[in-house]
């Protein structure tokens, strides 16, 4: 019976294209940053060749305003962006999980406290507070992560909450009380194991709005721009690309982080299809 | 609608609203550097201004009398959120105020043609699940979904403005505009908000259109639409009367909420426009590290999506009658 209910799940599995494209997408762009100078003969601030070449053989995406190959730009930078991309889905999704969990679990004053101050920050203009603070601890890519760690955990919150209020109420949490289990081990043996698939769908989606999110305080100069990343592309591609026809330094970096976040959300989708049930075949 | 679910909704709001005010309070507080050199730097200001602004907000006392006189700051009227640097004398709510309305114009206009679209689509699409249509239309809206705002409107700016010509590059109206006729006035502007309201419209666009989407083949699976059916109204009638109706609650919700995040796309659309609003006025407060109008621009965008949200708020009681 369990055997064949997983070997369905293995079959819904190989048979979820959109799965295997998102993850496909992501793979390709984790081992170009893993594998930047073997994908690459050239540094990213390397003058190779003329000025504002456009894509040619030996160019792919052309070359910037001093030479620098974009191609090579945009490998070194999938390091920057996704970096700062996990770095903040790692922190928020752990920030917001603990609050989420700890609001839905113990219910009464500790929700309602914690959830007014997740409102509150839900409801916060997420860019104007990043710019204050990033204005304040000065352009780096430290400060962006925390920044984007700083306004991303509350939709987190929200959402593991709901999850567990839920959970919290299910015949199977009954049954582990009844047979003496302790808050803890209720939370993390029964609670935590049944978030986990939404806690995944909802962490890929903080990578994508990260990724979006350092690209533009990058853009607006609040990163460090002598590090190469795709947001410090745009950033330098915003002076002297515009005027000087040069679409390939733009629309490159741009695409790639429509192409992360595609892929992120075509994952988040398909996690969330597999294991909950309601939404199959949709 | 209850008079009590209102007056719920209103204190909520204004906590919220204490709630900002001491993070705003807290933040260059907490930062390295002192307040004095954020708010009254004597090396930016004039040394006298300087002096009376710190005696003024208490800058060198404790930091409880800072913040009764902040909090005094802002509660009488007209607010004092201080001096800006970059505008001196002019106070920062004056310079604030001034480019509101673009920002308000913009981000409103284009919220309205974004979520009545959204809507439509989302009927269109949800009521067609898994047609070819409805599959391409879906996946393009996800497509454009994952595009950074900003991104996009560079690309429409460099297309439509600097290489076609067809629209402005920049600014919010033409120089010698308050010359010419007032519905020639009114072309204008609309001429020159045309490229930064497209952007903000295809940005967010998806992000309705999906939700009604998903909202709509829910409801079309209830037993009251089954019903409906039954009882021979048309397909038009059982979509839009009973489906559609239904699924709107949840986009009202979503309006409020994603008031905040478009506001915060505004702005980065702004400064790819140079458009005149808000989003431009932060950008250029961050270059010249006008800390006073940095915290009064927070202060006053996270006020403008505080009332936007109590006014989704009023609007979901008022088409849910379920709200007591």
């Amino acid at each position: 019976m369990l055997k064949s209910a997983r070997a369905a799940w293995f079959r819904r599995l190989r048979g979820n294209r959109r799965l295997v494209v998102g993850i496909g997408i992501i793979a390709v762009f984790l081992g170009m940053a893993a594998l930047a100078p073997y994908l690459t003969p050239y540094g990213p601030h390397q003058v190779v060749g003329r000025p504002y070449s456009p894509p040619s053989l030996q160019h792919w995406l052309g070359t910037d305003n001093l030479g620098a190959d974009i191609m090579s730009q945009i490998i070194y930078g999938s390091r920057v962006s996704l970096m700062v991309g996990f770095a903040v889905a790692v922190v928020a999704t752990l920030l917001g999980t603990t609050v989420g969990l700890l609001a839905g679990f113990y219910r009464g004053p500790a929700d309602e406290g914690l959830m007014r101050i997740t409102d509150v920050f839900l409801i916060l203009p997420s860019l104007p507070l990043a710019i204050i603070l990033a204005a304040y601890l000065g352009p780096s890519e430290t400060t962006i992560i925390e920044v984007l760690a700083v306004t991303s955990w509350p939709l987190v919150a929200r959402v593991v909450r709901s999850q567990t209020l839920s959970l919290r109420e299910r015949p199977f949490t009954d049954a582990a009380r009844v047979i003496g289990a302790g808050n803890r081990r209720i939370m993390f043996r029964v609670i935590i194991p049944n978030l986990l698939t939404l806690i995944a769908a909802n962490a890929v989606l903080t990578i994508t709005a990260a990724v979006a999110g350092e690209a533009g305080l990058d853009f607006i100069g609040l990163g460090n721009p002598s590090v190469v990343s795709w947001g410090t592309m745009l950033y330098w591609a915003e002076t002297y690309a515009l005027f000087n026809g040069a679409w390939w330094w733009i629309v490159a970096p741009g695409i790639c982080i429509c192409l992360v976040g595609l892929g992120a959300v075509l994952i988040s989708v398909s996690i969330e299809n597999l294991f909950n049930p309601r939404l199959r075949g949709r | 609608m209850q008079r009590s679910y209102i007056v719920r909704r209103a204190i909520y709001a204004f906590v919220t609203f204490l709630i900002v005010l001491v993070i705003n309070f807290v933040i260059p507080r907490v930062m390295p550097g002192s307040p004095v050199q954020y708010f009254a730097n004597p090396h930016i200001l004039p040394a006298l201004e300087a002096k009376i602004l710190a005696v003024r907000f208490g800058l060198n006392e404790p930091l409880w009398t800072q913040f009764y006189l902040y909090m005094v700051g802002v509660f009488q009227w007209p607010p004092d959120l201080g001096v800006s640097y970059m505008f001196y004398p002019t106070p920062v709510l004056t310079v604030i105020l001034g480019r509101l309305p673009w920002t308000l114009m913009l981000v409103g206009i284009s919220t309205v043609i974004t979520a009545a679209l959204g809507i439509f689509v989302g009927i269109w699409t949800g009521s067609r699940r898994g047609s070819a249509a409805d599959t391409a239309v879906t996946s393009a809206s996800m497509f454009v979904w994952t595009m950074p705002f900003f991104w996009l409107g560079t690309i429409l700016l460099w297309v439509f403005a600097i290489d076609l010509h067809w629209f402005p590059a920049g600014t919010a109206e033409t120089y010698e505009v308050t010359l010419l006729p007032w519905y020639q006035q009114i072309g204008d502007i609309a001429w020159h908000a045309f490229l930064p309201g497209l952007t903000l419209t295809l940005a967010a666009f998806a992000g309705y259109s999906l939700l009604m989407r998903n909202t709509i083949v829910e409801e079309l699976q209830q037993d009251y639409i089954v019903v409906a059916t039954a009882k021979g109204l048309t397909r038009r009638a059982v979509l839009f009367r009973h489906a559609a109706r239904n699924a709107m609650l949840p986009m009202i919700t979503l309006i409020g909420l994603n008031l905040g995040y478009i506001v915060s796309g505004a702005l980065l659309v702004e400064i790819v426009f140079s458009y005149p609003g808000v989003g431009f006025l932060t950008y250029q407060a961050v270059l010249s590290h006008d800390y006073p109008l940095l915290q009064g621009l927070f202060l006053v965008l996270s006020v403008t999506v505080i009332i936007a949200n109590f006014a989704a708020d009023i609007v979901y009681a008022l088409a849910d009658p379920r709200i007591k």
